[in-house]
Parts: C-alpha cells; structure tokens; sequence
C-alpha cells in the first residue's frame, strides 16, 4: 500500500490512490436513507420497477421471469452483493486485496454451513442455493457443483482446496452427527477471525484502525452469543460458553466467564461497565431514543434486564449499535483516505444496504407495517 | 571563486553557464514537483472517472493544477536567461 515510509514522508501508490478513491465514489452511490422512505411507501412491483432503473439492480428484470415478488427481489440484491464484492475483489491492489480477500471468507463459511446443512437435512437444493451469495474465495461454479452433491462426504472432499478446509476435516468425521454444525461453525469462525487480525497486525496503513473495529465487532459477537446461550432453555456449562467465545476481542475471554455466573444487579452492572462495549451501547441508544441523559449506568442496567430475564439482545439496540459502528467506520475511512479503511466501508455499507433491501421485501411480503421494518433498516 | 588567472571573458562565460544551470534546475526540480503531485491526483481522477464518467471534466482541470509549478520554475527560467 505504501512503497516508502520515512518519519515525515509518506509516498501511497498510484495503484492504491486509484483504488480507494473508485471505492469512496462508488459509497456514494448506495441507497441513501431518504431512499428507503420512498422505497417503503411502494408496492411490491413497484419496488421491483424501481430497483430495475438502478445501476446495480438492473438485472431484476431479467430474473422475473424465474422469480417473483419478495425472492425476486432477495435474489437480485443477492447477485449484485457478489457482483460488487467480486468487482472489488479485482480493482483491490497489493495488501488491500489480500484483506479484502480474507475479509470477504466470512461469505464462504455461510455459504459452506448453508450446504452442509441443506445436504445433511435434505434441504431442497433451490432452497439452499437461494441462501448462497458467492462473494468469497470459493466462486458460483464449485458452489453449484457442491449443491449437486448428495453425500456429506462429497461436499467435504471437494472443498479440499479451501483455505478454511482443515477446520472441516479436523470436527466433521461424522455426517449427521447432533450438534457438530454449532461446533464447526464456532471453530471456521474463530480461525477467519485469527486469520483476519494476523493479516491486519502485519501493519499497513489503516491496520490499526481495522483492528479496532474487528475487535469490537468481537466483543459485541461475543456478548450476543453469552446473551443467546444465557437464555437458552437447557443448561449449559462454562466449556459450552468457552467454545462458543471467540478470541481476539478488547474483552478478555475470562471477563464474559465472570459474567455468565454472576446473579446479582450490582455486580453484573460493575463488570459490564468495565467492557468496552458499553461507551457504543451507550451512544447507540442515545441516539435510538432520542435521550440525550442516558448513561453508561442506564446502558448496563438495560442488558442486565435483558439477561436477569432470560431475554435475547433487542434486535433494535443491535441494529442501533451497527449504526454507531458504520458512522465510526465512515468518519475513520474519511481521515484515513488512501487505506484499508475505504475499501472496508464500502464492503460493509453494501452489505447492509442488501440485507436493507432483503428487509423491505420479506417485511412487505409479510405484510408488516412501515414502523415495524424501519427498525430493521440500517442507514 | 574566481581564479586570479581568468580572464573577463571566462568570467563572463562561467556566469553565463551558471545562469543556464539555474534555469535548467528551475525548470527541471518544479518538472519533477508537478510529477509527483500529479501522480496520485491522476490516479485519483482516473478512478473517479471509471467510476462516473460525467466528472471527467472536473478532474481534468483538478490534474492540470499542478502544472502551474513548472509554469513558475519556466518564468524563473526565463528571468534568468534574458
């Protein structure tokens, strides 16, 4: 990314000014919020016509034929997702395609999950296939090949190239077997994350920063999970927490252990103020309420509510919280401009500009009122 | 330092080869200047036109801007020559 570093002289590539700036134009051509409004006042047709007159969701049209109303659209928004990552995947030069491309492996562990599971289960393959978006390593030619394999085994040994693939060998010997697909899942997840710091600490410009934000993201999946695994019906004890937990994250693993056996307000509020999760719980909720007063206290007493009842995280605070996340990004991605960062904020605004999309048209396909799927639209 | 043994018309021929090194450096260093500042706005405009093609103009002229430091290194030049 940087071909000379000296203590006053910084000289950035070509190659990399060329690529975080087609990255910064094309954030600017995502959804804006005022958008979604509109796009929520629509019918289903409408939404479909509409999408057709965008750059990136032409194809709508050319899927109708095969699709209709909500899957049309999850459809659409699906390929042009892996598209735009495919897209960014090739225009990414030197160190920023490497994190790029290990950032985008997230992709490949779903779609893996998605078919070992559809294969296992007997999942329809046209069912499955509707979940896969190939924007990884692993492209739509071995994605389809592995949805025509009908044997677990199958599935195992044609992903034997794959970087993520000793992970599989290592806990999937039996098919079929209760509860593996948790288990492995935990495990490709806590190696994408290994993977992604190790690759991040081995220093380029806006690794520091990326760190922080992988980090946290960390932090808040671990947090999500004790929450789930706290309100699950059947007892689990401290090792099902221990697999669970991935490490890397600013809070340490022993932190969430202390917290998964504390019982009493006072205690858990005293522990949970020392994560460093609570300064954006706080900031979230402030600006999801409107309540300028709300403490760091009131955040901490707000998930010990949660987890005094056996509740799981609000979905609203979570969406609030990626909200605060993504605006930190930006304004990071801002002061940093020939970095990581760039690329890295695009890849997330896209993404949830489809899982905008897929809200809008599953929530309308349902028929839920506007209020309700606006709470699950990240702008 | 001038030599005691020189004569006034080497005098002069040695301030006039300074006078044209002055000038070719003038030229030559704000050439290099322009160059560097130009690489990365280049391949910023170039990224930002293949991504949208109307600001082309734009940053056409923002790419040219640099150019004005040769124009002053050639002014520089020029004084100095004549």
């Amino acid at each position: 990314m940087r071909e000379h570093e000296h203590e006053d002289v910084v000289v950035i590539s070509p190659s990399c000014v060329y690529a975080c700036t087609r990255f910064r134009v094309r954030k600017t051509k995502l959804l804006p919020r005022e958008e979604y409004l509109r796009i929520m006042r629509m019918s289903m047709p409408e939404v479909v016509a509409h999408l057709g007159r965008q750059e990136d969701y032409q194809d709508v049209m050319d899927l109708a034929g095969e699709f209709s109303g909500a899957q049309l659209i999850e459809e659409a928004v699906n390929r042009s997702l892996a598209r735009s990552f495919r897209s960014a995947m090739a225009i990414a030069p030197g160190d920023l395609h490497t994190l790029t491309g290990e950032y985008l492996a997230r992709w490949d562990i779903a779609n893996v999950m998605a078919i070992l599971r559809g294969t296992v289960h007997n999942v329809p393959r046209r069912q499955v296939r509707d979940l896969l978006i190939p924007a990884g390593e692993i492209d739509s030619a071995l994605l389809d090949h592995l949805l025509n394999l009908t044997a677990c085994g199958e599935v195992l040994e044609a992903l034997q190239g794959w970087r993520l693939y000793p992970v599989l060998a290592e806990y999937y010997r039996i098919c079929g077997e209760k509860g593996v697909f948790a288990r492995i899942e935990n495990e490709l997840y806590r190696r994408y994350y290994a993977g992604l710091l190790d690759l991040a600490t081995s220093g380029c410009s806006g690794c520091q920063e990326l760190i922080a934000y992988l980090r946290f993201e960390i932090d808040i999946t671990n947090m999500k999970n004790l929450l789930r695994l706290h309100c699950a019906r059947e007892a689990c004890d401290i090792t099902v927490v221990d697999r669970t937990m991935i490490p890397g994250g600013h809070i340490p693993l022993g932190l969430f252990r202390r917290l998964y056996d504390i019982e009493t307000e006072e205690e858990f509020v005293s522990v949970f103020l020392q994560t460093a999760i609570v300064p954006i719980l706080t900031q979230a909720v402030r600006e999801l309420r409107q309540d300028p007063d709300f403490s760091s206290t009131d955040a901490a007493e707000l998930v010990w509510r949660r987890w005094h009842r056996h509740l799981r995280p609000v979905h609203e605070v979570e969406i609030a919280i990626t909200r605060v996340r993504l605006h930190q990004m930006e304004s990071l991605s801002r002061r940093h401009p020939f970095s990581v960062l760039p690329v890295l904020a695009y890849l997330e605004r896209k993404r949830y500009e489809v899982a905008n999309l897929r809200a809008i048209a599953r929530g309308k396909a349902f028929g839920l009122p506007s209020e309700r799927i606006w709470q699950y639209i990240v702008t | 330092m001038v030599d005691v043994g020189m004569t006034l018309e080497m005098v002069q021929a040695s301030q006039l080869g300074m006078k044209a090194l002055g000038a070719g450096l003038a030229v030559g260093l704000t050439g290099i200047g322009a160059g560097v500042a130009e690489m990365a706005i280049g391949s910023a405009a170039v990224g930002a036109t293949a991504e949208n093609r109307d600001v082309f103009g734009l940053v056409l002229l923002l790419t040219v801007i640099p150019e004005t430091i040769v124009i002053f290194g050639l002014v520089v030049a020029l004084l100095l020559l004549f």
